[in-house]
C-alpha cells in the first residue's frame, strides 16, 4: 500500500510510448496531489468559517469534487504503479511463465473494465453536461467531477494496454524513469 | 458459476474493486442493473464528505512519519516504559496505539512503527520473526484505536454515526492493547536470550533522568498534541471526523514545515504518496459499491436476514456464525473491501436479532481486521515481514500467541456488548 515504489523503481529503456506513459504518469501524480491539496484547503476553510461564524460559503463542496480526480485518475495512477489492492497469493508462484500469464490476464481484465467505463463514463459525462446540473453550495457543474471519471478510465485503458503490450513483448512491468 | 469467476479473478490478482465491477458487468442484465448506473454509482459513492477523512488521515500519517514525529512519539514511550523488563515490546504496542490515533490505518501503522521501533528491537536482540509478529499484531490497534478507516467506511455505508463508532471502539482497543502486553510479558522470557534485551554499544539504554524526560516531553509536545487534537475535537463536538482529519493533516504539515522536520521540496513526494495510497482504497470503495447495489437490488441482505432467523432465534448463535464467517472472509479479502461488502449484507440480519448497530459494527470490523493476521490475505504479516526484514515463515512461528489473544478479545467484544457500548452507561 505504501508507495515506496515511487522511489525504488528504476528505468527500463523504452521507446516513445514508454516516454509518453511516463509523462502521463507524472501528470496523473500531479493532478492527484493537487486534488489532495484542494481537499485539505477546502475542508480547513469550512472548519474555520463555521467555528468563527465567518460569512464564507461552504467551500467544502470543492473537497468532494476533488475526490473524483483522486479516485478515478488515481485508479489510472495505481494501474501504472501496480499499487492496486489485490489478493497477491499468485505471486508466491515463482515460475516466470506463470507470472507472465497472470500479468497478461490482469492487464486484459483491467483493459476490459476500463474500456467499458470509458463508454459508460462518457455517456454519464455527456448527460451531466447537457442537463446543466450543478452542486448546491458553490454551483460547481456536476459535469466537472464526472469528467474526471471519464478521463481516469481513458488513462487506465492506456496503462492497461501498455502493460499488455509489454507482456506480449516479454518485457518487465512498467518502471519509473531514472529521472524519478 | 459467477462465484467461480470472481474467485478466479481474485486469485489471479485482479484488483479487488475491478473484479467485483466485472462480475456486475457480466451479470448486469440478470441483476437488472442499468448500464448507465455503472458510472453513477461509483461516482456518487466516492463524492461523499465522510469519505474525505480517508485521504486526509493518510496524508496526516505520511507527514507525521516523514517529519520524524513518529520517532518522537516512540522516544516518549521509551522514556516512560524504559524501567520495565523487555520494554521495547511494550513500546511497540503503545506506539502502534498512538499511531492508530493519528492515521486510522493498520497497514500504515505496521510500516511506520516497524521501520522505527522494529529496527531498535532487532538491535536489542529480539529475533526478527518475533519483532515482525509483534509489529503485525500490535498494528491491529491502528484500526481499533479511533480514528479508524474501516469504521468510517462502515458508518458511511450502513448509516451509523461515525463519532459513536469511534467512541465505541476505545474500550475494545484498550483491551486488545492490554492483551498484547500480557502476551509479550508471558513469552518474552523464551524469546530473548537470558530473558533480557541487549544494550547495544551504539545506543546505551540509560533512562533519560527526570530532567531528560522533561526535555523530551517538551520537545515532543507537537507530536503528542495531535492525537489529543483529533480525538478531543471529535468528542467535544468541535469537528466532524472528516474535519478532524483535515485539521490533523494541516497541523502535521505546519509542525513539520515550521519545525524544519522536512524540507519543503519533499512535500510533493509526501502528497503523491498519500494520494496514491488513498486512490488504491477509493478504487475499492467506488467499484465494490456497484456490487453492493446489485446485492441490495437482489434483496440478498434481506434474504440473509430471513435465512439466519429461520436457522436460529438465538442472537448468540447468530453472532458465533458471523464470527466464523467473517474470520474466513477476512482471510481472503482486503479489510476495506470486506467491510464495504459484509457491512450492508449483515447489518439487517443483526438488527433482526436485536443487536445494537454500533456494537455490531465493532464486532464486524474487529473480526475482519483479524484477517490481517491470517494468510493468505494477511497484509499486516507481509508488510511487517518486509519492513522488519524477516521472512513470513519465521514470523509465523511467533504469531500464534498474539493471534489467540486477538481471537479471545474478539470473543469478549462479541459477547460483552458493554465493552463497546460503555459510553451509554455514563450519565
Amino acid at each position: 500500500m505504501t508507495v515506496t515504489a515511487l522511489e525504488t523503481r528504476r528505468a527500463v529503456p523504452g521507446g516513445w510510448l514508454d516516454a509518453t506513459e511516463l509523462r502521463i504518469f507524472r501528470a496523473e501524480r500531479w493532478l492527484c496531489s493537487a486534488a489532495l491539496v484542494v481537499m485539505l484547503v477546502a475542508v480547513s476553510i469550512s472548519v474555520v468559517a463555521r467555528y468563527f461564524n465567518l460569512p464564507i460559503p461552504n467551500v467544502g463542496e470543492f473537497a468532494t469534487v476533488a475526490m473524483s480526480p483522486l479516485a478515478f485518475v488515481g485508479a489510472a495512477l495505481c494501474t501504472f504503479l501496480q499499487e492496486h489492492i489485490a489478493v497477491d497469493v499468485i505471486k508466491l508462484v515463482r515460475s516466470e511463465s506463470v507470472q507472465r500469464v497472470v500479468r497478461g490476464a490482469v492487464a486484459l481484465s483491467l483493459l476490459a473494465f476500463s474500456g467499458v467505463y470509458v463508454w459508460v463514463g462518457y455517456t454519464f459525462f455527456e448527460e451531466s453536461l447537457h442537463s446543466g446540473e450543478t452542486l448546491i453550495d458553490m454551483g460547481t457543474p456536476v459535469a466537472v467531477p464526472v469528467f474526471f471519471l471519464f478521463l481516469g478510465m481513458v488513462l487506465m485503458v492506456f496503462h492497461a494496454a501498455m502493460e499488455l503490450w509489454r507482456v506480449m513483448a516479454g518485457r518487465p512491468a512498467a518502471t519509473l524513469g531514472e529521472a524519478e | 458459476m459467477i462465484a467461480a469467476f470472481m474467485f478466479a479473478m481474485l486469485v489471479l490478482g485482479v484488483p479487488i474493486g475491478v473484479a467485483f465491477a466485472l462480475v456486475v458487468m457480466a451479470k448486469a442484465d440478470a441483476w437488472n442493473i442499468d448500464v448507465s448506473s455503472l458510472a453513477s454509482i461509483p461516482y456518487d459513492t466516492v463524492s461523499s464528505f465522510p469519505l474525505l477523512a480517508i485521504p486526509l488521515f493518510l496524508l496526516g500519517g505520511e507527514l507525521m512519519n516523514r517529519g520524524g514525529l513518529i520517532r518522537q512519539l516512540t522516544a516518549v514511550c521509551d522514556a516512560l516504559l524504559g524501567w520495565v523488563r523487555a520494554p521495547l515490546g511494550y513500546i511497540m504496542i503503545l506506539a502502534s496505539a498512538l499511531m492508530g490515533a493519528i492515521t486510522g490505518s493498520s497497514v500504515a501503522t505496521v510500516a511506520a512503527i516497524g521501520g522505527t521501533v522494529g529496527k531498535e528491537m532487532t538491535a536489542r536482540g529480539y529475533p526478527l520473526g518475533y519483532t515482525a509478529a509483534l509489529n503485525a499484531s500490535a498494528a491491529l490497534l491502528g484500526v481499533l484505536i479511533p480514528p479508524s478507516i474501516p469504521l468510517i467506511l462502515y458508518g458511511s455505508v450502513v448509516g451509523v454515526s461515525i463519532t459513536q463508532l469511534f467512541t465505541a471502539s476505545i474500550g475494545p482497543g484498550v483491551v486488545m492493547m492490554l492483551a498484547f502486553c500480557v502476551v509479550h510479558r508471558l513469552v518474552v522470557g523464551r524469546v530473548l536470550a537470558g530473558g533480557q534485551e541487549l544494550k547495544p554499544a551504539h545506543s546505551p539504554r540509560q533512562g533519560p533522568g527526570r530532567e531528560g524526560l522533561a526535555k523530551l516531553l517538551v520537545r515532543s509536545i507537537p507530536a503528542l498534541v495531535l492525537p489529543i487534537l483529533v480525538l478531543g475535537g471529535i468528542y467535544s463536538g468541535v469537528f466532524t471526523p472528516t474535519e478532524a482529519a483535515a485539521v490533523a493533516a494541516l497541523y502535521a504539515l505546519a509542525v513539520t514545515v515550521i519545525g524544519r522536520l522536512t524540507r519543503v521540496g519533499e512535500l510533493p513526494g509526501i502528497f503523491s504518496r498519500a494520494a496514491a495510497a488513498s486512490a488504491a482504497i477509493l478504487v475499492i470503495i467506488g467499484f465494490t459499491s456497484i456490487f453492493n447495489r446489485a446485492m441490495v437490488l437482489e434483496q440478498i441482505p434481506q434474504n440473509i436476514a430471513t435465512y439466519a432467523t429461520t436457522l436460529t432465534d438465538s442472537p448468540l448463535v447468530f453472532l458465533l456464525v458471523v464470527n466464523v464467517a467473517l474470520l474466513l472472509i477476512g482471510m481472503v479479502m482486503e479489510t476495506n473491501a470486506a467491510t464495504l461488502l459484509m457491512g450492508p449484507l449483515l447489518a439487517p440480519a443483526a438488527a433482526k436479532f436485536g443487536i445494537d448497530p454500533v456494537h455490531f459494527a465493532i464486532i464486524l470490523v474487529t473480526n475482519i481486521e483479524l484477517g490481517l493476521l491470517t494468510p493468505p490475505m494477511a497484509a499486516n504479516l507481509y508488510v511487517a515481514a518486509r519492513t522488519v526484514g524477516s521472512n513470513v515463515i519465521s514470523l509465523l512461528r511467533y504469531l500464534a500467541p498474539f493471534l489467540l489473544a486477538a481471537v479471545a478479545v474478539q470473543a469478549l467484544i462479541t459477547y460483552v456488548p458493554q465493552l463497546s457500548l460503555w459510553y451509554r452507561y455514563i450519565p
